[in-house]
C-alpha cells in the first residue's frame, strides 16, 4: 500500500462518512426504478421522465458529497478537529476530493448498470433496448456525465466557502449552470456574427465541453484554495489594518445584527434568526424564485424557451431546498433541542421554521401574478399560462413534500440530495392521477398538505430529538398516504357502482348459454376495383377503356355471397365500412333509376341491389353479432324506403314475396334481437381474457372512455355496466314485443351510455327523434353503432314495414296469377 | 424618557419582523379569497346571463316554427320529400365524388391551381366527362333542388354537403376545360347559392371566380356582368351574420350547462382540460357573443377585429382566473368547432370577394373600351367597394398596371385568413403572395 498511514485512516473515515449518502441515493434510485417499471405500463412519457431522473442521480450524489464531506464538518466543527490533526491540511482536502471522486464513479458503475439491467428486463419500456438509436437519456449520457462532475468541483468550492451547507448548495445552482449559460452566450454571438439560425451541433457541444471541463478544474483549484485557507492558522491582523479600515468600511452601516432585548414573540424571534443568519441564502433563493416565476410566464407561449426552462428548474431546486431548510437548515435539530429544553412549545416552533419559508413562496407567487398578469394585458396571442392557483398546488407540493424529506431524513446532505427527487416524483404522480384517476384539484391540494400536517404532528418527538422505529414508520405512513389518498375519490367510484344482481346475471348466462351457434361468414371481400395503386401509371385512354368495362352493380362490387356460403342457413356479417358503402351504392343505383325512368341498365341494377339486399338482410338476421343486427335494420329501412314508392315497387324482377316476408316478421326480428344481444353480452365478458384483441364490434356495451372522468375507474366498472346495459336492452326487447312502451329502458340505457343528451329531445333515444326522422334521415345520417344501441328498435318504422309487407303480399300473389 | 424610547424601537422592529414573515402569505390568501369571490360572482352572472340568453333562443325558434306552420299546412310533406331526395343524392353523389377522384386521379404536380383553361393539358378530362356525363340526371336535379325554395336550410353536415360541393367544383372544373361558358356559369351560380344554403360560405366561389378570370375564360361583357351580380352582396349579410350569432350560442349554452352538471364537454373537449372550466371563462364566452351580437346588429363586419381582439377595451385582469386551473388566461378554454372558426374567417372572406370584384371590374373596362386600365380611379363607373382599411398591414395587396395587362398581387384566402388569426410572419410572407394577371 503506497499510501501513508494518515492518508488511509482519513480514506476510511471519508469513506465511512459518505456511507448514508450512498445508502440513500442507492435506495432512491432502487425506488424510482421499481416505481417506473410500474408506471410505464401506464404512461410513456414518464418512463422518459424517470430514466433521467435515473440519470441524475449520480450528480445528487455529487451535490450531496461536497456537502456531507465540508458542510456537515464545518457545522458540527469537526472541521477544527481535523485542522489539528498533526497533518498537512493538503492530505485532508485531497483525500477529501479524491473519496468523494472515486465515489461518484462508483454511483456512474452502479447506475448504468441498472440502466443496462432495466433496459434487459423492460420488455414493456422498448425505448431502452440497448442498440437500438435515439435512446433519449442516454443521448444525453455524457453530459450528465460531465456535468455531475462540474457539480462535485463547484460543490467543494461552495462548500469551503460558505459557513453553512445551506447557503453553499443555494450556491451551487448559479456556479454550476455557467457552462450552460456559457455556451448559450455564444450561441447568440455565434447567431449574431453569422446569422445562422442553428449552431452547428458539433461546435455548440464542444463549446459545453470545453467550459465544462475548465470550470471544473478551475472550481476544483478554487476549492483548494479556500480550503487551504480556511484550514491553515489565521494570521493576526496587524495594528495597521485594525486601525485604518479598508474603503469599503467606510460605507457599511452600523448594523447591530443581535436586537438590543431578547424579542416577545418566538415567531418574530424565528424570523430574526433567519434573516440574520442566511441573509445571503435567502436574497439568492428569492431571486431565483422570482426568475422561476418569469421564467413559468413565458414558458407558455410554446416557443423553444431553454433559458426559461432553466430559470423555471432552478427555481423548483430553490423551492424544494427552503423545505429542506425547515427541519435541516443551519443545524436545525440542535437549535430546536435547545429550545424545547427551554420550553418552546412544538407547535411555535413549527411554525417558526415554516413562517420564513412561506413567506419567500408567497412572495414567489404573488410576483407570478403580477408578471402574468402583465404579460396577459400586453399581448393579443392566446398564452397557455398556469393560473396562480395551479402554481400554488405545485408549489405547495413540492415545499410540502420537501420539508417532511427534511424533517423525515435530518441529515442536510441527504435531504438536499432526496428532497427534490421525492417531490417530482410526487408532482408526477399528481399528474398520473389527475390523467388517469380524474382527481380533482381540491383533492390535490389536500393531499399536498398531508406532508405538512406529518410534519407538525411529528414535531415534538423531532425537538426532542427521539429517533426509533415509530419515527420510521410514521414515514412509511405518511407516504403511502400520499401515495393513496389522490385515488381515494376513484375507488369510492369504483366500489359504489352500480351492479347487476347476481341471480339476473346467472339467468341472463344461462340463456346466453342456451343458444345454438351458425355457422357465419365472417368476411365479405371487395373486388379489386377498389384497388386504387395501379390506376395512377394507366393513360387517359386506358382508365376511360377500364372506367366503361366496369359494371357498379351489386355482384361485381362486392364479391357474391354464394361462393362463399356453404350452406343456405349461413348468416353473414359485414362490417360497419362495408355497410355503409353498400347502403350508398345502393342509393346511388336509386337516384340514378329515378332521374333516368327509360333507362333499362339503371333499372335492372336497382332491381339487383333490391334483391341482393333482401338476401343479405336475412343472413345478416341470423348472425349472433349485435352489430350485424344494426345493419340489418338499416338494410330493412333502405328496403322500406325504396319499396315504399310505387314506381320502384312495380317493377319486375324484385323478389316481393321475400321481400314481404322479411320485413313482415317481426317475430324473427325480435328473436334475431335478443339472440345476438345475449350473445354479443357474453361475449364482451370474454374480451378481458385477451387484450388488444378486442375488436370494435364487441364493445357495443361499454361507456365511452372519452366522457369518463377516471380512466381507471372506467376500466374497472366498465364491465358492471355492460352488465347493466344487456340486461336493459333484453328488457327493452321483452317489453316491445309485448307492445308495450320502451321509453323507461331507453333512457335508462342513453344514460348508462353517458350521452349527454338523454332526455333531451333530439337524443336519438327520444320518441320526438324516432317519430319525426324520416326513413331516408335515419340511413343518410347513421354514423356509428357505438352509442346507439337499439336507437332503430320499435320505432314507428317496424309499423310501416308490416303494414307495407301486407301491401307487397297481394302485389306479389298477383304478380303469380298474372303470370300463371 | 430613553427607556420609553427603547420599548418602542423593540416592539417596532419585532412587528416589523412579525410582518416580514406574515405579510406574503396573508396577501397570498387575500389574493387567492378575491379570486374565489370572482369565480363566485362570475358563476352568478354567468347563470342569469344564460338563463336568459335561453329563453331568447327558445322563443326566437319559437317564433320561426310558429310562421312555418303558418305558412305551409299542406306543403310540408313535399318539403319532406324534396329533403329525402336532397338526402339521397348526398349519398348518390359520394359514389360519384369518388369514381371522379378515383379515375380522375393526377400524378401529384406543382401547380396548385384548380381551374385548368380551354386547351390546356389534362391527360384524363376524358374519363372525368365520362363520369360527369353518366351523372348528369344527379346533378342537374341537384342544382334544381339547391335554386327551390322548398325548404329552408340545409343542414351544415360536411359529411353529407361537402361531396356535393366537390362534384360541382369538378363540374365546373370540367365545363372550363370544355369551354362550356354557359354551364359553368350555372354551376358557378348554384355554388354560390350552395354556400348561401349553408349559411357559411365553404366553396369559396370568390377563389375560383379569381382563378377563371386569370385563366381568361371570361370574354364577354354579358358574362362578367353576370358574375358581377353573383358576388353583389357582401359576405356579412344579416342573415348570415344572425345565422353564426344562434349557432354560437347554442354552442357556449351547451357547453356552459353541461359543465354546471359536471358532464364532460365534448365542444371544448374537456380532456384535454384536467379540471373544470372556471367561471370566468364561461363569462368571457358570453361577452363575447354579446360583442359578436353588437356586430351583427350593426350589420358589418369592419369592425369585427377590434372586437374579437378586445385587449383595448378589456383590461388583463377580465382576461384572467386567478382560482380556475390549469390556465390563467381565459381564452385559452376556448370553444371550437365551427361557428367559432366561421365567424373569424369572415374578414378574409370578405378581402376574397373585394379581390373577384376587382378583378372583374379590370375585365370589364377592359372588353368595354378595348385595352387596360391605366390606374385605379379608372375603374370607379363599377362601384368596387373600398378595401377594408383594418386589414391586417402583415397582407400586403398591390395592383400594377402596364400597357400589357394588370398584374395582381394578392394572398390567398388562407394566407390572409393567418394574417388576420395575427399567426403569420411578416418577412415571410412577401414570398407567398399570388401574381394574378389579368387575361
Amino acid at each position: 500500500m503506497p499510501f501513508h498511514p494518515a492518508t488511509r485512516g482519513l480514506i476510511w473515515k471519508e469513506t465511512r462518512q459518505l456511507m448514508p449518502l450512498v445508502g440513500i441515493v442507492v435506495l432512491v434510485g432502487g425506488i424510482v426504478t421499481v416505481t417506473s417499471a410500474i408506471i410505464a405500463a401506464i404512461s410513456p412519457p414518464v418512463t422518459q421522465l424517470s430514466t433521467s431522473i435515473l440519470w441524475s442521480l449520480p450528480a445528487c450524489f455529487a451535490a450531496g458529497a461536497a456537502a456531507l464531506l465540508v458542510g456537515q464538518e464545518k457545522e458540527l466543527q469537526t472541521v477544527s478537529w481535523l485542522s489539528g490533526l498533526p497533518s498537512q491540511p493538503s492530505r485532508v482536502i485531497a483525500v477529501k476530493l479524491l473519496v468523494a471522486s472515486l465515489g461518484l464513479l462508483g454511483m456512474w458503475l452502479l447506475t448504468t448498470v441498472t440502466f443496462l439491467l432495466w433496459g434487459f428486463l423492460g420488455t414493456e419500456v422498448p425505448e431502452f433496448v440497448i442498440g437500438r438509436q435515439n435512446i433519449w437519456p442516454a443521448d444525453y449520457a455524457p453530459e450528465f456525465f460531465v456535468q455531475s462532475f462540474l457539480i462535485l468541483g463547484c460543490g467543494f468550492y461552495a462548500a469551503w466557502k460558505m459557513d453553512s451547507i445551506f447557503a453553499g448548495l443555494v450556491l451551487l445552482v448559479p456556479l454550476a449552470i455557467g457552462p450552460f449559460l456559457i455556451q448559450q452566450l455564444f450561441n447568440g454571438i455565434h447567431h449574431q456574427y453569422t446569422g445562422a439560425r442553428v449552431v452547428p451541433p458539433g461546435i455548440s457541444t464542444a463549446v459545453f465541453f470545453g467550459t465544462s471541463i475548465v470550470w471544473t478544474f478551475g472550481f476544483a483549484y478554487l476549492s483548494v484554495r479556500a480550503a487551504m485557507r480556511y484550514l491553515s492558522p489565521q494570521p493576526a491582523a496587524t495594528p495597521a489594518q485594525l486601525d485604518s479600515p479598508r474603503l469599503l468600511d467606510a460605507w457599511r452601516p452600523t448594523v447591530t445584527v443581535v436586537p438590543e432585548q431578547s424579542l416577545r414573540r418566538p415567531l418574530s424571534a424565528f424570523v430574526w434568526q433567519a434573516v440574520a443568519h442566511q441573509r445571503w441564502a435567502l436574497m439568492l433563493i428569492l431571486v431565483l424564485l422570482v426568475a422561476g416565476a418569469a421564467g413559468m410566464v413565458r414558458l407558455g407561449d410554446g416557443r423553444d424557451r431553454i433559458w426559461e426552462l432553466v430559470s423555471v428548474a432552478a427555481a423548483s431546486l430553490a423551492i424544494s431546498w427552503l423545505g429542506v431548510r425547515a427541519f435541516a437548515g443551519d443545524g436545525a435539530a440542535a437549535r430546536l433541542r435547545f429550545l424545547a429544553d427551554r420550553g418552546v412549545s412544538p407547535h411555535q416552533a413549527w411554525w417558526g421554521r415554516q413562517i420564513v419559508a412561506l413567506s419567500l413562496l408567497s412572495l414567489a407567487l404573488l410576483s407570478y401574478f403580477v408578471i402574468s398578469w402583465g404579460v396577459l394585458t400586453g399581448t393579443t396571442d392566446e398564452n397557455v399560462i398556469a393560473s396562480v392557483a395551479m402554481i400554488a398546488v405545485a408549489v405547495c407540493a413540492v415545499y410540502s413534500i420537501s420539508q417532511w424529506v427534511s424533517q423525515s431524513i435530518q441529515m442536510l446532505a441527504g435531504s438536499a440530495v432526496i428532497a427534490p427527487i421525492v417531490a417530482v416524483v410526487g408532482l408526477v404522480w399528481g399528474g398520473i392521477t389527475v390523467r388517469y384517476f380524474g382527481t380533482s384539484l381540491l383533492v390535490l391540494i389536500l393531499t399536498s398538505l398531508i406532508p405538512l400536517l406529518a410534519t407538525r404532528v411529528m414535531m415534538r418527538r423531532y425537538m426532542d430529538g427521539a429517533r426509533d422505529w415509530r419515527t420510521v414508520a410514521a414515514s412509511i405512513f405518511v407516504a403511502m398516504l400520499l401515495f393513496l389518498v389522490p385515488t381515494v375519490p376513484c375507488v369510492v367510484a369504483i366500489v359504489t357502482a352500480p351492479r347487476l344482481s347476481p341471480h339476473r346475471a346467472q339467468q341472463l348466462q344461462a340463456e346466453a348459454a342456451q343458444i345454438e351457434p351458425v355457422p357465419t361468414v365472417k368476411r365479405m371481400p371487395v373486388s379489386t376495383f377498389a384497388d386504387d395503386s395501379a390506376i395512377i401509371f394507366l393513360s387517359g385512354r386506358e382508365r376511360l377503356q377500364l372506367y366503361q368495362s366496369i359494371e357498379i352493380d351489386p355482384e361485381e362490387l362486392f364479391v357474391p355471397l354464394a361462393d362463399h356460403l356453404a350452406a343456405d342457413d349461413a348468416a353473414v356479417s359485414i362490417d360497419a365500412y362495408r355497410v355503409n358503402l353498400m347502403i350508398k351504392s345502393a342509393t346511388h343505383a336509386r337516384a340514378k333509376f329515378e332521374l333516368a325512368v327509360e333507362d333499362a341498365r339503371a333499372t335492372e341494377r336497382l332491381v339487383n341491389w333490391i334483391n341482393s339486399i333482401t338476401e343479405w338482410t336475412i343472413r345478416l338476421r341470423r348472425s349472433h353479432q349485435l352489430a350485424d343486427q344494426i345493419s340489418a335494420d338499416l338494410f330493412e329501412i333502405w328496403l322500406l324506403d325504396a319499396l315504399q314508392a310505387e314506381s320502384i315497387r312495380t317493377l319486375a324482377g324484385i323478389d316481393l314475396a321475400t321481400a314481404g316476408q322479411l320485413l313482415g316478421n317481426s317475430d324473427v326480428r325480435h328473436r334475431a334481437r335478443r339472440n345476438a344481444v345475449l350473445v354479443s353480452w357474453k361475449r364482451s365478458g370474454d374480451v378481458d381474457a385477451k387484450p388488444g384483441k378486442i375488436r370494435s364490434r364487441d364493445r357495443l356495451f361499454e361507456p365511452p372512455v372519452a366522457n369518463s372522468q377516471s380512466q381507471v375507474a372506467w376500466w374497472f366498472t366498465r364491465k358492471n355496466i355492460a352488465d347493466l346495459m344487456a340486461a336493459t336492452v333484453i328488457d327493452l326487447i321483452d317489453a316491445g314485443s309485448r307492445g308495450e312502451s320502451t321509453a323507461a329502458q331507453r333512457l335508462e340505457l342513453c344514460r348508462w351510455l353517458e350521452r349527454i343528451d338523454c332526455g333531451s329531445p333530439d337524443s336519438p333515444y327520444s320518441d320526438h327523434f324516432r317519430e319525426h326522422a324520416s326513413l331516408t334521415e335515419r340511413y343518410a345520417h347513421w354514423r356509428s353503432t357505438a352509442q346507439s344501441i337499439a336507437t332503430l328498435w320499435f320505432a314507428p318504422w317496424e309499423d310501416q314495414a308490416r303494414q307495407l309487407a301486407v301491401v307487397l303480399g297481394t302485389q306479389s300473389s298477383a304478380v303469380g296469377e298474372q303470370q300463371q | 424618557m430613553t427607556r420609553e424610547f427603547k420599548t418602542t424601537m423593540k416592539e417596532h422592529q419585532e412587528r416589523n419582523y412579525l410582518s416580514l414573515g406574515l405579510g406574503p402569505p396573508l396577501l397570498l390568501i387575500l389574493l387567492l379569497v378575491g379570486g374565489l369571490i370572482r369565480e363566485y360572482r362570475a358563476a352568478t352572472i354567468v347563470d342569469s346571463r344564460s338563463a336568459k340568453l335561453r329563453s331568447e333562443l327558445a322563443s326566437a325558434v319559437h317564433e320561426t316554427s310558429a310562421i312555418e306552420t303558418d305558412q305551409a299546412d299542406e306543403p310540408t310533406h313535399g318539403d319532406a320529400n324534396d329533403r329525402d331526395e336532397w338526402l339521397r343524392l348526398a349519398l348518390a353523389t359520394r359514389e360519384i365524388i369518388n369514381q371522379v377522384n378515383f379515375w380522375g386521379r393526377d400524378l401529384p404536380g406543382p401547380s396548385k391551381q384548380f381551374l385548368l383553361a380551354p386547351g390546356s393539358e389534362w391527360e384524363h378530362a376524358a374519363v372525368v366527362e365520362a363520369i360527369l356525363t353518366d351523372a348528369a340526371p344527379i346533378i342537374e336535379r341537384m342544382i334544381e333542388l339547391i335554386g327551390s325554395q322548398s325548404w329552408d336550410k340545409i343542414e351544415s353536415r360536411d359529411e353529407i354537403e361537402f361531396p356535393m360541393l366537390e362534384l360541382l367544383k369538378h363540374r365546373l372544373r370540367l365545363t372550363i376545360y370544355l369551354s362550356d361558358h354557359d354551364r359553368a356559369l350555372e354551376t358557378l351560380e348554384a355554388l354560390h347559392q350552395f354556400d348561401n344554403r349553408l349559411a357559411q360560405a365553404s366553396a369559396n366561389v370568390y377563389q375560383l371566380i379569381v382563378e377563371s378570370i386569370g385563366i381568361g375564360f371570361w370574354q364577354t361583357t354579358e358574362h362578367t356582368q353576370r358574375i358581377r351580380r353573383l358576388i353583389a352582396d357582401p359576405v356579412d349579410s344579416p342573415p348570415v351574420l344572425e345565422d353564426i350569432q344562434r349557432q354560437r350560442s347554442e354552442s357556449v349554452l351547451a357547453s356552459i350547462a353541461w359543465q354546471r352538471h359536471g358532464l364532460p364537454d365534448n365542444v371544448t373537449g374537456r380532456h384535454n382540460f384536467p379540471f373544470r372550466v372556471p367561471p370566468t371563462a364561461q363569462l368571457h364566452w358570453l361577452d363575447e357573443l354579446a360583442s359578436f351580437a353588437a356586430v351583427a346588429d350593426a350589420g358589418s363586419i369592419r369592425h369585427f377585429r377590434e372586437l374579437t381582439h378586445p385587449e383595448d377595451s378589456v383590461g388583463g385582469l377580465d382576461l384572467m382566473t386567478i382560482t380556475g386551473a390549469p390556465f390563467a388566461d381565459v381564452r385559452a378554454y376556448e370553444i371550437g368547432g365551427y361557428p367559432y372558426w366561421s365567424v373569424w374567417g369572415l374578414p378574409s372572406l370578405e378581402f376574397s370577394r373585394y379581390l373577384a370584384l376587382t378583378l372583374v371590374a379590370i375585365k370589364q373596362y377592359q372588353l368595354k373600351y378595348g385595352q387596360w386600365p391605366a390606374s385605379e380611379s379608372q375603374l370607379a363607373e363599377y362601384a368596387v367597394p373600398p378595401l377594408d382599411p383594418t386589414r391586417p398591414q402583415a397582407s400586403p395587396f398591390a395592383i400594377e398596371f402596364t400597357d400589357e395587362g394588370v398584374t395582381v398581387r394578392a394572398p390567398d384566402g388562407i394566407q390572409e385568413w393567418l394574417a388576420h388569426q395575427q399567426m403569420a410572419e411578416n418577412d415571410a410572407r412577401r414570398n407567398l403572395l399570388n401574381e394574378l394577371h389579368v387575361r
